[in-house]
């Protein structure tokens, strides 16, 4: 590997943990709030109806090509329009070529692979366990940390895990928003692909073999975890 | 009156429960009633479980809820116990009872030994939840919610997921609970047997709205659910002495004697006691029979249901009353009228209040 | 490979042309498949429209970028001619025996565009912001872009890289890059202001040389093609279209007929 391809390694990394830290953060509630439909028909109308459009919105990524998105992210970043220009005026740069640009492009890439699994582990929780605990004394944060969390840790650890493994493979936001900057945006798929588009299959050998494991171990060992924790809950 | 709820809510598909109850204090408030009938609707509304606008809870002066005010399920302290089981699968019985201690906001109520204690649980603390059977794993769940010292307890059927093997294990520990705790109890259920045995004053519930209101010792002996085969007579006695040699208790019941096989009891003491209506038989003399109970009474009322095999007769002795079942042939062939002296033999006679041993 | 071996070699082409218009019916032996890279796609649409006219033979463009058109012949795509954007691959493809003729059919002009402003050499050279150019590593326009940039001394900002010349123009059109050093064939496709852009001489850098292969399998109606994209009319079209053509056809690198 090549001091340039470890520059991309690092910056892969960090790329994928950032993202799973923004997804942590905002893909937690809205999987949350997605899990809890209203029975009531009178009041929950609007909440379900919101529901039922936020839903498949969050889906969508599974099923566009990152060109869509990539395309406008592009044209969202740009200053002539106003997400750029409000980031601009914040900021003094640009979002487009930034890594914070790509955070913003992997988080929204890799949603439905946070929301997903976590919104079916938090459907599944046992209401009345919530409520128990609400009767106990604690508050709704307590509840969450205290017994949500440890009731849903699979479907937390699936999520957290296929967004980062997601988001080490992103390729085609990248190559659309990030103008292939070394030490920003130049990610390990970016570099294969120069390497590639250079005929210079040795340097594309290392890389894609290393993803490919990588990607490999990865689910080789959630569907491990999975396993263990299936068998756990179903035996003493 | 401590805990009061008015309540007007209409739920789909037309269930319409209107309510207006106000709860005796430290005391067993039963509601009793067939499912659906709006039993579960009131306990989350007192617990603050359902935000159903445009009704009324207050505990103790303080507003639970009214048009501007909702204090959330966690600041009420109530201790809530539910029909399903519900321990928390991740946390071993001593976590469970962790958590409520933990969270809990004032001292005093019952330690963590006297509950251990009182349901019998020191041995399993360290045993997850699903390696427990429904009994102990309820007997847990009470041990929880009282950890967290309530003010209030409520309890929806917790014996409706028990079979009835472990339902008869924990009624007594309920009872001991119930002597422990100086807070009010709600209780809910449909099953006759229970609310006989724990209920201080029955709320009788139908069609979400309340039907009646009585003692245990007036509701036991009135209403459609006597001609259930669960019918029985709770009535109040004083303890007189105790006669060692047949190891029997002499209580006074009105101004006749009742004896029955339970010791350690104080003289003077009022106790209660249940006797089932088929333990009952009628008599026009008093004859020699191995029955150790035969007492002079009146016949109040005949409830003959018109079909099936039994009936019931109430019987009056001085201010309270008994019922017997008998079948309806009996009652055709010996023409009983109402206001007839009888004997009735009673073959069994159970304590409901015991002193804790 | 040898030369003497070459006659023996074209018997068994020909066998090999032929064998598969059996299996592929829907081939014609008359028509001709070229891969284009996507910055001549419209140019060569223009140049197959006429030729289709003059010549009654069907054709058909398949445009990739030219590194995907390169590993698709190499993987076996029944292409006649290969129109690619530069000339290492073409020149790699001759090396490995799989033409029979390598040409230089244009030169790519380099422009610098500043969208709203106008743009000369000293603007350029005063330029600080963000530059978009294409990836020098792998695309010729990128590698006569540094090229410009390092000789006329411009200190920009940052420079950013798009995957080739197309995304490098994208990133100036959608406002991401305020600058870029693009081809003039996309200005001229834009129809953008002429005060807005400045052709870079062709001193400041290394020809932007695209090269054609006919495929060793090629029908004969390829080298058909091939003149007919040097005819003078036609060369007028390319050099309208932003690309400056040889008088003779005969630039360095230029391969032989075998």
């Amino acid at each position: 590997m090549t001091d340039s391809d470890l520059v991309s390694l690092w910056l892969t990394l960090k790329l994928a943990g950032a993202t799973t830290l923004v997804l942590i953060v905002l893909g937690t509630p809205l999987a949350w709030w997605l899990s809890q439909r209203s029975h009531s028909s009178e009041r929950g109308w609007l909440r379900n109806t919101l529901q039922n459009i936020v839903e498949p919105l969050v889906a969508l990524p599974l099923v566009l090509p990152p060109t869509v998105v990539g395309f406008y992210l592009l044209l969202a970043f740009s200053p002539n329009n106003l997400p750029g220009e409000l980031w601009q005026s914040a900021t003094g740069t640009t979002l487009a070529f930034s890594f914070y640009g790509l955070v913003v492009g992997s988080a929204i890439y890799s949603l439905p692979f946070y929301v997903q699994p976590l919104q079916v582990a938090f459907s599944a929780l046992q209401r009345e366990l919530i409520e128990a605990a609400a009767t106990l004394g604690a508050s709704p944060l307590d509840r969450f940390f205290s017994l949500i969390v440890p009731l849903c840790r699979r479907g937390f650890i699936i999520a957290i895990c296929l967004s980062f493994a997601h988001t080490v493979g992103e390729f085609g936001i990248v190559l659309m928003i990030g103008g292939n900057l070394p030490d920003e945006t130049r990610v390990l798929s970016i570099a294969l692909f120069d390497h590639v588009e250079a005929l210079d299959y040795g340097k594309a050998h290392v890389l894609a073999g290393g993803l490919l494991g990588f990607s490999f171990v990865t689910l080789f060992l959630l569907y491990a975890v999975d396993r263990r924790w299936q068998n756990g809950t179903r035996t003493t | 009156m401590s805990l009061s709820i008015q309540a007007r809510v209409i739920r789909e598909g037309g269930f319409e429960l209107n309510v207006d109850v106000a709860f005796p204090d430290r005391e067993v408030s039963a509601l009793f009633g067939a499912s659906g009938s709006g039993k579960s609707t009131i306990l989350r509304l007192l617990a603050g479980l359902d935000h159903t606008p445009d009704i009324r809870v207050s505990f103790n002066d303080t507003v639970w809820q009214d048009d501007s005010t909702f204090v959330p399920p966690h600041q009420r302290h109530i201790g809530y116990v539910f029909q399903h089981l519900n321990l928390f699968p991740h946390l071993s019985v001593s976590g469970n009872l962790d958590y409520a201690e933990t969270r809990r906001q004032s001292g005093g109520g019952l330690s963590r030994q006297d509950l251990l204690d009182i349901l019998n649980l020191s041995s399993l603390l360290e045993k997850l939840p699903r390696q427990l059977s429904g009994g102990e794993q309820q007997r847990v769940a009470i041990a929880r919610a009282l950890l967290s010292n309530p003010d209030l307890i409520v309890m929806d059927e917790p014996l409706g997921s028990l079979d009835q093997s472990a339902k008869d294990r924990i009624l007594p520990y309920l009872q001991r609970l119930h002597r422990s705790l100086e807070i009010p109890i709600i209780y809910v259920s449909h099953v006759l047997d229970e609310i006989l045995y724990l209920a201080d004053t029955v709320f009788e519930i139908a069609d979400g709205k309340i039907t009646g209101q009585s003692s245990v010792i007036d509701f036991s002996v009135s209403g459609t659910h006597i001609n259930q085969q669960e019918a029985a007579a709770i009535v109040s006695c004083r303890v007189r002495s105790e006669n060692e040699q047949y190891s029997l208790t002499e209580l006074q019941f009105e101004d006749t004697q009742l004896l029955v096989s339970a010791g350690q009891l104080t003289n003077g003491e009022l106790v209660r006691v249940k006797i089932p209506a088929r333990d009952v038989s009628l008599s026009r003399q008093r004859n020699e029979s191995s029955i150790i109970n035969v007492i002079a009474t009146t016949i109040a009322h005949i409830h003959d249901p018109g079909t099936g095999a039994s009936a019931v007769v109430k019987l009056k002795c001085g201010n309270q009353f008994l019922l017997a079942l008998i079948t309806r042939k009996s009652l055709q062939e010996l023409r009983f009228e109402i206001g007839e002296s009888i004997f009735a033999q009673i073959k069994g006679v159970a304590l409901m209040t015991q002193h804790d041993s | 490979m040898t030369s003497s071996n070459g006659w023996i070699r074209r018997k068994v082409l020909i066998a090999g042309v032929l064998i598969p218009l059996f299996v592929h019916s829907s081939c014609y032996a008359d028509d001709l498949r070229i891969g284009v890279a996507s910055n001549f796609r419209s140019t060569l649409e223009q140049i197959a429209t006429g030729f289709e006219l003059a010549h009654n033979i069907e054709v058909e463009v398949s445009a990739a970028s030219t590194g995907a058109l390169f590993a698709q012949v190499k993987s076996g795509a029944p292409f006649d001619i290969l129109f690619a954007a530069d000339s290492i691959r073409p020149a790699l493809l001759e090396s490995e025996g799989h033409t029979r003729l390598r040409r230089t059919y244009a030169y790519g002009q380099l422009v610098f565009w500043t969208p709203g402003k106008p743009a000369n050499e000293t603007t350029l050279k005063q330029y600080k912001g963000t530059m978009a150019i294409a990836n020098p590593r792998h695309a010729p326009y990128g590698k006569a872009a540094t090229d410009t940039l390092e000789l006329m001394q411009v200190k920009s900002g940052r420079v950013v890289y798009g995957t080739n010349i197309a995304q490098a123009f994208n990133f100036v059109r959608t406002g991401n890059a305020p600058a870029g050093l693009i081809a003039l064939s996309q200005i001229k496709y834009l129809n953008v202001p002429a005060i807005e852009f400045w052709v870079v001489p062709p001193e400041s850098y290394a020809p932007i040389e695209q090269q054609l292969v006919v495929l060793r399998n090629a029908s004969m109606n390829a080298e058909l093609f091939v003149a007919y994209t040097f005819d003078p009319g036609t060369t007028r079209l390319i050099e309208k279209s932003g690309y400056l053509v040889s008088d003779t056809g005969n630039q360095p690198g230029t391969g032989a007929d075998r």
